[in-house]
């Protein structure tokens, strides 16, 4: 492995692993702090700082270096985690992400934000310097969990004297519980006289205590320095009291223990890595590339099963039957490969929904479900953005004020919901909110304002909160920073389209709205189901279509036909590609009922000719502009097919009859 | 620095033994510069009951030095009955794990000074 690579490993291990410590630090603010999550903050912080000084990275190990000292302490609980700490260590994360995206991008690290470096060093350090003033005297009622943490005997015998001499016995004691937790506390009195006799300015207690804390007994001793003088202090490791259940320990057995304790931790480490291991890191090239090769091979495979079919040789033809299996095997497995959880997208959501909120000074819930549902990796990247942006709506727009919020009746904090799972080949990412809804009136008012819509036209629902989709559109009242330009809906719209997605909305005013993003399982290979009109081959996918039937003879001029009692609206393909049927009169046409989300529609074609497998090729740039074609693929015999982009071809004929109806 | 009152808060009353029951309030410090006056107070209030009823709600501070005077109040031959413990009397209380052993509860609301 050259050190290129290496570094790319680098870039990759520190990108996740700051992910993993900004949902731990979110976790620790919603859930409370446990070991468990300040681990992993330290191990980030660790790690990084390992790595960086493997390849110099001075930069970012002397900043790491700050963080995990900090964490140290945290970790052994001399400092109280606090949310402005976590605070801290958010940004300290997107500084240190920064600079790690800075070194993908370039061979020498650079800081990109000095100014920031240094706030954050020196909040970093107030923390550090203030531990050794003050953390110390901290009251701790909670119990350690550490598991480096030891019983402590401390006999207390002191000097009669040392009350007078200023000193109070019982601060010390309040000292200790700041280090741990006191287990046990014993009041020796039996020096004590009767109160009659008694020299009240005189000591006559002496105390045993049992504490358990993580410290060395050096520093208990350095605790009780002030009163090591003329008194009879002592501390050793304890019997463990009855009452925590660990093995009885000296200084021997504590040894074993420390022993055992490192056995098992690396054994947890080596449970760790092996999950790791059978996981092969593989550039996202190459598998594109076995991508393109298995594409190639499902098209030659068509052909060859092409030209077997016009052969007389069974055999032949059972050959090329078996081996069309097994490609399709092989595409399935391939395309598997490039399968990856959606949780990738998601797992940012929670910080940029905690920090939103916070802006906005609004209580906001997000929930996420089905974070390991799985798509294609490349629409990963692209999915992103327009959630984020749907999200970023929802919070400005849909969740309201704290105050509005009570005022309806509603709970303070607002919830969005992130649910993705599949269906009947496709994935579905649903995101709802329990804000105010879209207001269909306020929308309907601003449309035609804009000069999107004529006055007076008929719409229905789904069509009114589609309007918010137009390039243009935006009903805020208010720009925010966030969203509210006009600019971004109609964007979302194009990104999910892109993707060969569609984007339904439903709200319900004053209860909330509910986005739905359908998008295909993978980009580049599909089901497919070949028509043609005319001599023009057409593909459409074949998720979408529900059933294919004759064309019912008495349709009329509206584009409507009666299905078995329900209402169809269709477009005739040839019409849409100005096409020459080449059907005589007598001949029916072919009706291909297509889902598209909750509606229904028709596509009239010349002939049904069967299923296929399409490698989906991009559409050179004369065809690009042509709305309503997702892409080209090969056929069998060598002949070029278009695909059919239906949500876009159904979208775009529905638009012609709301302007024809105005 | 509060110069400690005893404060009898109610006159003398009789327990069901018949026994005479002294009531008191300790009000102000106990730390080491009351020590010595608190005593004296501490055991004429014993000489002249059959036992004591301590109200330790008004003591604002207390120090080892107290603490020895209440546990060898306790140990005296005569019944003493301790309650209300101030916010820092439960303080060292806990702290020493003491409540058994002056047979008082811990304050529910720790809230207040």
């Amino acid at each position: 492995m050259n050190l290129l690579e290496s570094r790319g490993l680098l870039i990759q291990e520190a990108t996740e692993l700051l992910a993993n410590m900004e949902l731990a630090l979110l976790e620790i603010e919603e859930q409370g702090v446990n070991a468990e999550r300040i681990n992993e903050v330290f191990r980030a912080a660790h790690t990084i700082k390992g790595s960086s000084g493997l390849f110099g990275l001075d930069l970012i190990v002397s900043f790491t270096h700050v963080m995990e000292s900090l964490l140290v302490r945290v970790r052994n609980q001399d400092i109280e985690i606090d949310s402005a700490m976590i605070s801290l260590l958010f940004h300290c994360g997107d500084y240190l992400a920064a600079m790690i995206e800075g070194l993908a991008e370039e061979n020498e690290l650079q800081d990109p934000d000095p100014a920031q470096r240094h706030i954050l060093l020196n909040d970093l350090k107030r923390y550090l310097t203030q531990d050794e003033s003050t953390s110390k005297t901290i009251v701790r009622n909670d119990v350690i969990e550490t598991s480096r943490a030891e019983f402590w005997q401390i006999s207390m015998r002191l000097s009669q004297n040392i009350l007078r001499e200023g000193l109070d016995p019982v601060s010390f004691i309040y000292y200790l519980r700041g280090m741990g937790e006191l287990v046990q506390v014993q009041l020796q009195f039996e020096q004590l006289p009767l109160l009659a006799e008694m020299e009240s300015e005189l000591c006559y207690l002496g105390f045993d205590i049992v504490l358990h804390a993580n410290a060395t007994q050096h520093e208990i001793q350095q605790a009780l320095e002030f009163i090591s003088d003329n008194n009879e202090i002592t501390v050793k490791l304890a019997a463990v009291p009855e009452i925590v259940e660990k093995e009885p320990g000296n200084n021997v057995l504590e040894h074993s223990r420390e022993n055992s304790s490192a056995v098992i931790a690396s054994r947890n480490t080596a449970q760790k890595i092996k999950p790791e291991q059978s996981i092969l890191k593989v550039d996202a090239r190459k598998l594109d590339q076995l991508i393109d090769a298995v594409g190639e091979l499902v098209i030659r495979s068509a052909s060859g099963r092409h030209f077997s079919a016009g052969t007389n040789s069974a055999s032949v033809r059972e050959f090329m039957e078996e081996i069309g299996q097994y490609v399709e095997q092989i595409r399935e497995r391939a395309l598997n490969l490039r399968m990856a959880p959606i949780n990738d997208v998601f797992q940012r959501f929670p910080r940029v929904v905690r920090d939103t909120a916070n802006e906005l000074h609004k209580k906001i819930e997000l929930v996420i479900n089905g974070a390991d549902t799985e798509i294609d990796k490349s629409m990963l990247d692209k999915l992103g953005d327009p959630l984020m942006h749907i999200l970023r709506n929802a919070m400005d727009h849909g969740i309201e004020s704290v105050n509005d919020r009570r005022a309806a009746g509603k709970t303070e904090q607002g919830l969005i919901r992130l649910d993705a799972f599949h269906e009947s080949g496709f994935v579905v990412i649903d995101i709802y909110d329990d804000g105010k809804g879209l207001d269909q009136q306020k929308i309907l008012a601003k449309a035609i304002e804009r000069g999107l819509v004529e006055k007076n036209s008929a719409f229905s629902e789904q069509e009114i909160f589609m309007l918010i989709f137009e390039a243009g559109f935006s009903t805020a009242e208010k720009v925010t920073d966030l969203s509210g330009r006009g600019v971004g809906m109609d964007v979302v719209r194009r990104n999910i389209e892109e993707l060969r997605g569609n984007i339904e909305i439903n709200s319900t005013l004053g209860e909330g709205t509910h986005f739905r993003i359908r998008l295909p399982l993978t980009l580049s290979i599909i089901d497919g189901f070949e028509v043609a009109v005319g001599n023009s081959h057409f593909v459409i996918p074949l998720e979408m279509i529900v059933e294919c039937v004759d064309m019912p003879a008495t349709s009329g001029e509206k584009n409507i036909v009666n299905l078995r009692g329900s209402v169809l609206p269709y477009i005739r393909l040839g019409q849409e590609f100005s096409l020459e049927s080449a059907l005589g009169k007598e001949c029916r046409e072919c009706l291909v009922v297509l889902q598209v989300g909750q509606q229904y529609a028709g596509i009239v074609v010349d002939r049904l000719i069967g299923e296929l497998q399409a490698v989906i090729k991009p559409l050179n740039q004369m065809l690009r502009s042509i709305d309503g074609l997702a892409g080209s693929t090969i056929l069998g015999d060598g002949s070029v097919a278009l695909i059919l982009d239906v949500a876009a071809l159904l979208y775009k004929s529905k638009k012609m009859n709301v302007n024809l109806a105005a | 620095m509060n110069t400690p009152t005893l404060l009898n808060t109610a006159p003398l009353s009789f327990s069901a033994q018949g026994e005479k029951v002294q009531h008191l309030c300790i009000k102000g410090d106990m730390t080491i510069y009351q020590a010595a006056e608190l005593k004296v107070y501490l055991l004429q209030q014993l000489a002249q009951a059959d036992a004591l009823d301590v109200d330790l709600s008004a003591v604002s501070e207390i120090d080892t030095t107290g603490l020895q005077l209440l546990i060898a109040l306790k140990g005296n031959a005569k019944p003493v009955h301790f309650k209300n413990p101030s916010h820092s009397v439960d303080q060292l209380f806990s702290l020493l794990k003491l409540h058994d052993f002056f047979a008082i509860n811990a304050r529910v609301n720790d809230g207040s000074v």
